[in-house]
Parts: C-alpha cells; sequence; structure tokens
C-alpha cells in the first residue's frame, strides 16, 4: 500500500503540474487559488523564476485560501501569491502579533509587523507587488442606477435585495458577517455561490449584488460597478509573494532573487489588462504571464518557454492517465481493507455494527471537507486525493460483503459445518464464492462513484479529469469543462463495463442467471 | 477407542450417540425439556412429532450444530466437544442430509461430493473410485456429477448429497427430512433406495421426519416426541399395540398408517423409470 501511493505520488508529480523542466536542482513549488489572477500571478512568478535558471512546478487552482496556506506551512509547496489583508484577516487573525485591526500609521510599518509574524513561521514575504486587490460589493450599473445605489451604505434601504457572494466571503471573519455588521445591512437573501458563477447571476438577475475584487476582468466584461467603501470596511490587500524561508536553501538564492524583482512592478491597471487577456481574450495563463515577463524584463537571454498546448488528444490521454490512477490504486488498497472488514463484520454482529457505523460515518463527510483533512498527513497533490477516495470506497465494499455473507441460506452454512470444513476453507471455498456477486456489486459501485470523485482532487492538486473542468469553471470555458466532464462519465461507463467482465470471471458460474439460449 | 458406558438402562448394543436428560431453550421457548436418548450403532432410528415438538433440535444437538443448556450430549463414550478441531474430527464421521439437499450452487455435484476428500488430502485416485462405487450404489449416472445443482432434479440432487454424506464412510448419518421436497413417485423411489442403501451398508441411521409412513419404511426404531419431551419410543408394531397416551393412538390415526414390515417393498407402476 505505501508502494503503491509512493508509486502514485511520484506519477502525480511527474506528470501533473505544467513545468517545463529545466537545469537541474530540486524544482521551485508554485501554487496558485482557484482563480485567473492567483493562477496569472503564480505563472509570472514562474517565469521569472525560470528566467533565472531555476526549474520550476506550477500546481494551480487549488481550492481555496486555507488547502494553499497549510501546503506552504507543511512544505508541500514553497511559494504562491497572497495578499495583505487576507493574511491579517484571515490566516494570521487571532494571533496577536499581525491580526486584526487595520495598520494605522505607514503601511511600511504595518507590513513589517506582518513580515515578522511570519517570519516566525518560517515564511517570507515579498514587498507589495504594486496593487491592491481589495473587495468590493458589486452590482450591474444599470441594477445600480435603477436603484439609486452608489455606495454600500445606500443598500439598507434595499432590504428585499439577493445576494450571492463566494463561499470564501460568506465564512471569513472578514467577510459578509462582518461587513453585514459594519453597514447594518437587513438582507436575508443571501447565499454562497461559486465566483466565477456569480458573475453569470447578477447578469441574469438572480442575484442583485456579488463580492468583485477591484481587479476582476469581469468588471469591464459585464459592465458592473465596485459601491463605494463608504465605511471605509475592506482592507488593503496589498498582492505579495509567501515563500518559504528555508527555499534559498534548496533552490538557492536565486529563486527568491527572482521573486523580488517583481516588487512593484504590476500596478492596479496592469493587473486588470492581465486578467482580462486570460479570462475574456481567452489566452492562456502561461503565455499572458510570458509575454508581461518579456515585456517588463526584456529577454536577457533565457530561453522562453514553450507556450503551445500539447495537442488535445496527449493532454486528454495524460489526464486519463492521472485520473484512472487516482481510482485504481484506491480501489485497490480499499478491496484489500475492506473485504477483511466486511468478513469480521459478519464473524462478530456486535463489532460488524461498530465497523458498518464507523464506515458509514465517514461517508457522510463531504469530499471536499475530507480532500482538506487529509492535506497535513499527506501534504498535497495525488496521496491525500488516494488516500480520501480509499476512505469512500469502503462503505460500499463493507457493507456488501457484510451483507453477501449473512445472506447465505442457513441450511447451506450449516452443510458446510455439518461437513466438518475447517474455517479458513470454509470461508475461501464456500462463503466467499457464495457472496461474491454482493461483493463484486459492492466493488463495481465503489469504483464508478469513485470516477466521479476524483474530480475533485484538481482541487487539491491531483491532477485528473477534474482538472480542465475546474480550469474551466475559472475561465467560464464551456469547452474546458466539457473536456474534463465528457470524459469523466464515459470513463465511468468503461468502468462499469469492465466489472461486468471481471464479475464474468470471478463469480462462479453455478451463481450467474441462467443465460437464455 | 474408549470403552463404552454401560449403565443398567442402556441396551446390550453400545450407545453411539447419547443424549442424557438434554434441555435446549431458544429466548422464551424450550425446545427440549430433560430429553434422554441412546443411539446404538447399526441402528435405523426415526424422530419423529409434529411442527415443533424439537426433533431437529435433537438432530443438531446429536451433530454439534447447537449445544445444549443443560445436559450432556456424548458422541462414542466422550463428551460432544463444542468447536474446533476436535468436533470437526467427530464430524468426519457422520453424514448429513438436509431437506433440498443443501448442495453448494456454485460448484459442481462433483465438487460437492469431494469437497471434503479433497480437504482431507486423498489422492485423485482414491477420490475417482470412491466416487464411482457411490455413484452405482445411489443410482446415479456419473454423468450427472458434471452439472451444477442448479441443473439437477429434486431426486438427483438428494443422491448426490447422499453420496456427499458417504464420501469419508462415516458411521453415522444424520437425515433431516430428506424426502419432504419431493415429489410423490419420486419420494417412494428414494425410499426404495435408501431402504436398500441403509440395509448393505450397515450405518447407524438418524432421521427426521414428520411422516410416519416413512419412518416405518426407513427406520425400524421410532421416537416419538411432542412439545420437547419423547412420548414414546419402540417399534411401529409396539407403538400401535401399546400406545403410551392417547397421543400416540392420535398420531397414528391421523396418519392412517398400517404398520409395516421394514421388509415389504414397493413395486413402481409399469413403464415409469427411476429419475
Amino acid at each position: 500500500m505505501a508502494m503503491a501511493a509512493a508509486l502514485a505520488a511520484s506519477a502525480g508529480v511527474a506528470t501533473w503540474p505544467r513545468d517545463a523542466r529545466a537545469e537541474g536542482g530540486p524544482p521551485l513549488r508554485i501554487a496558485s487559488k482557484a482563480f485567473t489572477e492567483s493562477v496569472v500571478l503564480a505563472e509570472i512568478a514562474a517565469a521569472v523564476a525560470r528566467q533565472a535558471g531555476v526549474s520550476v512546478e506550477h500546481r494551480e487552482g487549488l481550492g481555496g485560501s486555507r488547502v494553499v496556506w497549510n501546503a506552504l506551512l507543511t512544505g508541500a509547496i514553497d511559494v504562491y501569491p497572497e495578499y495583505t489583508g487576507t493574511l491579517r484577516e484571515e490566516l494570521l487573525a487571532g494571533a496577536g502579533e499581525a491580526g486584526g485591526a487595520p495598520p494605522e500609521g505607514p503601511p511600511g510599518e504595518a507590513d513589517r509587523a506582518l513580515s515578522r509574524a511570519l517570519a516566525a513561521r518560517g515564511i517570507g514575504m515579498t514587498a507589495p507587488l504594486g496593487f491592491n486587490n481589495t473587495y468590493a460589493v458589486g452590482m450591474t450599473v444599470a441594477r445600480a442606477r435603477s436603484l439609486g445605489v452608489a455606495r454600500i451604505s445606500d443598500l439598507r434601504s434595499h432590504p428585499a435585495l439577493r445576494f450571492g457572494f463566494s463561499n470564501e466571503v460568506m465564512s471569513r471573519r472578514d467577510g459578509w458577517p462582518a461587513l453585514r455588521r459594519r453597514y447594518d445591512l437587513p438582507q436575508s437573501d443571501v447565499r454562497g455561490l461559486d465566483h466565477d458563477l456569480a458573475y453569470r447571476a447578477l447578469a441574469s438577475g438572480a442575484i442583485d449584488a456579488t463580492d468583485l475584487y477591484t481587479t476582476d476582468a469581469e468588471i469591464r466584461q459585464y459592465g458592473l460597478i465596485a459601491l463605494d467603501d463608504d465605511a471605509r470596511f475592506f482592507r488593503r490587500y496589498d498582492a505579495v509573494f509567501l515563500y518559504r524561508l528555508d527555499v534559498t536553501r534548496r533552490a538557492g538564492a536565486a529563486a527568491v532573487d527572482a521573486l523580488r524583482r517583481l516588487e512593484g512592478r504590476i500596478d492596479a491597471r496592469t493587473m486588470v489588462a492581465l486578467n482580462a487577456r486570460a479570462k475574456l481574450d481567452r489566452v492562456p495563463e502561461t503565455t499572458v504571464a510570458a509575454d508581461f515577463v518579456h515585456a517588463t524584463f526584456g529577454d536577457a537571454g533565457a530561453p522562453r518557454p514553450s507556450v503551445s498546448a500539447p495537442p488535445r488528444w496527449r493532454a486528454l490521454f495524460r489526464l486519463t492517465g492521472e485520473h484512472l490512477l487516482l481510482v485504481g490504486v484506491s480501489l485497490l488498497a480499499a478491496v484489500l481493507v475492506a473485504i477483511p472488514l466486511g468478513v469480521l463484520a459478519a464473524r462478530r454482529p456486535r463489532l460488524g455494527m461498530g465497523v458498518l457505523g464507523a464506515v458509514g460515518i465517514v461517508q457522510t463527510v463531504p469530499t471536499l471537507a475530507l480532500l482538506v483533512f487529509m492535506i497535513p498527513l499527506f501534504g498535497i497533490g495525488a496521496v491525500p486525493a488516494l488516500a480520501a477516495l480509499f476512505v469512500y470506497s469502503l462503505l460500499p465494499i463493507v457493507r456488501n460483503t457484510h451483507a453477501g455473507l449473512t445472506g447465505i441460506p442457513g441450511a447451506l452454512r450449516e452443510s458446510a459445518e455439518a461437513l466438518g470444513l475447517p474455517p479458513g476453507t470454509r470461508l475461501w471455498r464456500i462463503e466467499l464464492p457464495l457472496a461474491s456477486p454482493s461483493i463484486m456489486a459492492g466493488v463495481k459501485s465503489a469504483a464508478v462513484i469513485n470516477v466521479g470523485t476524483a474530480t475533485l482532487g484538481a482541487l487539491i492538486g491531483a491532477g485528473g479529469l477534474g482538472q480542465p473542468i475546474f480550469t474551466g469553471i475559472r475561465l467560464d470555458d464551456l469547452g474546458l469543462i466539457l473536456q474534463g466532464a465528457v470524459p469523466a462519465s464515459l470513463l465511468a461507463l468503461a468502468v462499469q463495463g469492465l466489472f461486468g467482465l471481471v464479475e464474468r470471471l470471478v463469480v462462479p458460474r453455478g451463481l450467474r442467471a441462467p443465460r437464455l439460449r | 477407542m474408549p470403552a463404552p458406558a454401560s449403565t443398567p438402562e442402556s441396551p446390550a448394543a453400545p450407545a453411539l450417540v447419547r443424549l442424557e436428560a438434554v434441555s435446549k431453550r431458544f429466548g422464551d421457548v424450550a425446545a427440549l425439556e430433560a430429553v434422554s436418548l441412546d443411539v446404538a450403532a447399526g441402528q435405523t432410528m426415526a424422530l419423529l412429532g409434529p411442527s415443533g415438538c424439537g426433533k431437529t433440535t435433537c438432530l443438531r444437538l446429536m451433530m454439534g450444530l447447537v449445544s445444549p443448556d443443560d445436559g450432556r450430549v456424548s458422541f462414542r463414550g466422550t463428551p460432544l466437544p463444542r468447536e474446533g478441531t476436535a468436533l470437526r474430527a467427530a464430524r468426519a464421521r457422520m453424514g448429513y442430509v438436509v431437506q433440498d439437499g443443501g448442495l453448494f450452487p456454485h460448484l459442481t455435484a462433483l465438487d460437492n461430493v469431494r469437497l471434503m476428500a479433497h480437504t482431507l488430502g486423498w489422492t485423485a485416485a482414491r477420490m475417482r473410485a470412491r466416487v464411482a462405487d457411490l455413484a452405482a450404489l445411489v443410482r446415479l449416472p456419473e454423468a450427472m456429477l458434471a452439472r451444477h445443482p442448479s441443473e439437477l432434479s429434486g431426486g438427483q440432487k438428494q443422491r448426490v448429497a447422499l453420496m456427499r454424506a458417504l464420501m469419508l464412510d462415516p458411521e453415522l448419518l444424520f437425515l433431516d427430512e430428506p424426502l419432504g421436497a419431493l415429489d410423490p413417485l419420486v419420494r417412494a423411489e428414494l425410499q426404495d433406495d435408501l431402504t436398500a442403501i441403509f440395509a448393505r451398508l450397515g450405518k447407524t441411521v438418524v432421521l427426521v421426519t414428520h411422516d410416519l409412513a416413512e419412518a416405518v419404511r426407513l427406520a425400524r426404531e421410532l421416537v416419538l416426541l411432542c412439545d420437547g419431551r419423547i412420548v414414546q419410543q419402540g417399534t411401529a408394531a409396539e407403538l400401535a399395540a401399546r400406545p403410551a397416551s392417547s397421543f400416540v393412538t392420535a398420531f397414528l390415526r391421523a396418519q392412517r398408517a398400517v404398520p409395516w414390515a421394514a421388509s415389504d417393498r414397493v413395486v413402481p407402476p409399469e413403464g415409469i423409470m427411476p429419475p
């Protein structure tokens, strides 16, 4: 099992992230969150690092600030772009030194306090990159005008409005709860939505307001207005790069120097333009980043990474392979553990109830939460995804093994006992074969479900067919989404068919339904 | 072999199986109350009675499939072990045929029969020879053995079950309503065959049935139970001549049975072939 996990992890590392494996040395692992600006910034960092001769791996689109932050703290990644506001309000909040109160006095002073707090955790922070991407409450220009709303405080007089905020904003300390308190807002129809989908909801009139980032490309695309934050609620969110201080030991000083070159080089207008190019013009982030770096720093003799995307079918092949690996390894491990557990549960009824109960409870944990739980144990990438998929596969197989064994007619069990068969032989030659139709049904069920669940692995960098799906959501690209969803569905059907064949091999002939001639 | 226990009450032949004041309860229901019974070697015994009288429980106690709450079960003079290798060794000397055969559906008839011998490590030659003998004994064409139980008729399944029970040449044969699921013609045919087989092999047989006529056909000693107790024990003639209670009379009368001598044979009508 450890071998299989290691194999999968190395496969995940080898095939997953987009990289141009440059010269030797351990690669610098850069990550980004699941929105365009973060990916573009990370690609820019990757480009300057490569220019400096450092090899880079970029795990893009990880789900949520907490995931990336934990990955940085535990050393699963080395660098990622973050915002000072997020650090103060959310990630370091309650830590005392730098969390909470808005920085009074010169920004430099506050940033130095932040740096000290980070350094205590082994994290370094570059100086601000040059733009403040803060939150704003946004509405369509038309709706704002018709309601006569120009500032957030104006919303107080329209309690029936429907808000749809990103899930992060809904739950963050500095998010909706704090905003509502500060402005005393009466709205109750407030729900959490995926950030990228919220724009569509706004445009179609399904919601009246959502959260925006002030450098979002969609502001231009959908004709939106950011309401004036008259109570000065939203903090400064200066973009910076966070990096592990021990990076200099591993990848050399060149990596950090490369990052520092970007300090103060990207202003708000530039960022909006980069976002628009990536999101609206559908230019791949790698290209957007490379062009920016080229324009800003000149070529400096370093090779531009090849930006032509590999042919679709080859990418599809690779992604399907990763996906199959995730499903296959986790399923194999689950079968090896769950069948014995099922046998135990059938043999000892009271213990059996406990086993079934425990496995059932795990099933109720939401998939993404389980994936995030695995990160401190296994880092990010394929391994935590395998662990989560393994855990989810247990219940169907344990339950079906138990049901198959306890469903054996009493007369048959008695006959086996009366013959004087030793327990091992009885299990292997009589009980398991008689239970095999049920067991196979459980395995097949687990396999097909796993094909679907494995798509979520993309949110923690495990690759697979979930990657184009989530990238497509982020880029608002239906074609990309389908490039992941359709193969995943076909894969599920294929897996079902495959197990039909396996059943014919495993289930004894005498137990199969008689075929009509 | 341990010396057979001999008490003033025991018959001349040593008891192969002995139940001493055995009781068994399932929940609130007393299936058996202080039952004592001896099965002598070579005896053919039928446990009889209305449903719920405890006859099947009796059989299962003798086999060690259940343990008594009170009392003792002995096999060949020593207490029957409750579990483990010792019990399995004892089971190797017992054959068991249950209603509907109890054949494992995922194995061929041949594999069913050979299963235990194979587990014990018999050579292929020895198994082949034994199977051939048994097939002849139960009058089953060997070609039928290649089939799975689902492809066999009721009568054929019981013949296979009998072969399986006899494979290791046990001293003791237990049959639990073996012919209950068969239609009358097949049942009659098998009753004949069983009688012949029992006579030829000289095994000790304990069979459970609710059918008096069948009991008389197949066994010499009848044990009539009611509500967990033995009402009377003896040959059919003895039960008819000196009934111990009105229950016995009623039971005999209800079955409209005429005590037959065990040597009577039933001749199948012309033109009907054995299954």
